[in-house]
């Protein structure tokens, strides 16, 4: 006869039992089988975590915003005096 | 197929022998388990294990279990027999016994017919019992 069939206790303890059990056998197919399956587990997040790339921090776009404010000085709108406090304050200094 | 169980036997003194057979038939007689699948197994004193058909044990001890398997279905595969012999005791011989308990299939059923649901069904066997009991 050909028992070539999936395992049922390996099966049971990877998949987790409802039962409590304090046989031998059981308590051996946990410790073995379930032991494997968490260390995949682990290995598995593991390597999820390092492949994701770290994302971007937002960053104001000053260089944008600087154009913007020569632009506006340029056209007259703003006054030096205008001008170079914005930059300044944009600048952080 | 409801709830499964393997129950595994030794023999005493080694040797298989049809003497407990006549256990299982109230249980399955009057229709509270059905055997699924039934192998032998024997694991000689240097620790070596050999798995035996109930087709291939000898006579008295076929005879004695044949009434209650209707046909071994090969459930129980070669990994399972590895694993359960390892807690066998060398110069031993057991009998792995897979059933289904056809009353928990009945009261499942029942349970769903009436709109219940299953939740959970935990086993806590004896030594547990005793050891909680007996505390």
């Amino acid at each position: 006869m050909l028992r070539r069939g999936r395992p049922l206790l390996r099966t049971a303890a990877v998949v987790g039992t409802a039962s409590v059990v304090a046989g031998s056998v059981q308590h051996h197919q946990q410790q073995k089988y379930a032991a494997q399956d968490a260390q995949a587990q682990q290995d598995a997040y593991a390597q999820q975590q390092a492949a994701a790339p770290p994302p971007a921090p937002a960053e104001p776009d000053l260089n944008a915003q600087l154009q913007q404010l020569a632009q506006l000085h340029q056209q007259g709108i703003l006054t030096d005096e205008e001008f170079s406090a914005k930059k300044a304050q944009i600048l952080g200094i | 197929m409801g709830p499964i169980e393997i129950l595994i036997i030794g023999f005493p003194g080694n040797k298989f022998t049809g003497e407990v057979a006549p256990a299982l038939a109230e249980l399955v007689e009057s229709g509270q388990i059905r055997v699924i699948d039934l192998v032998f197994v024997t694991k000689d004193p240097a620790g070596d294990v050999v798995a035996v058909e109930l087709s291939d044990v000898d006579k008295a001890t076929s005879a004695a279990f044949q009434p209650y398997v209707d046909e071994p279905s090969g459930m129980l595969s070669d990994e399972d027999i590895e694993d359960i012999a390892v807690a066998l005791e060398p110069n031993s011989s057991a009998a792995i016994l897979l059933f289904e308990h056809l009353w928990a299939t009945k009261f499942q059923q029942a349970v769903l017919g009436a709109g219940g649901v299953l939740i959970d069904s935990i086993r806590i066997p004896k030594e547990v019992v005793d050891a909680v009991v007996g505390a």
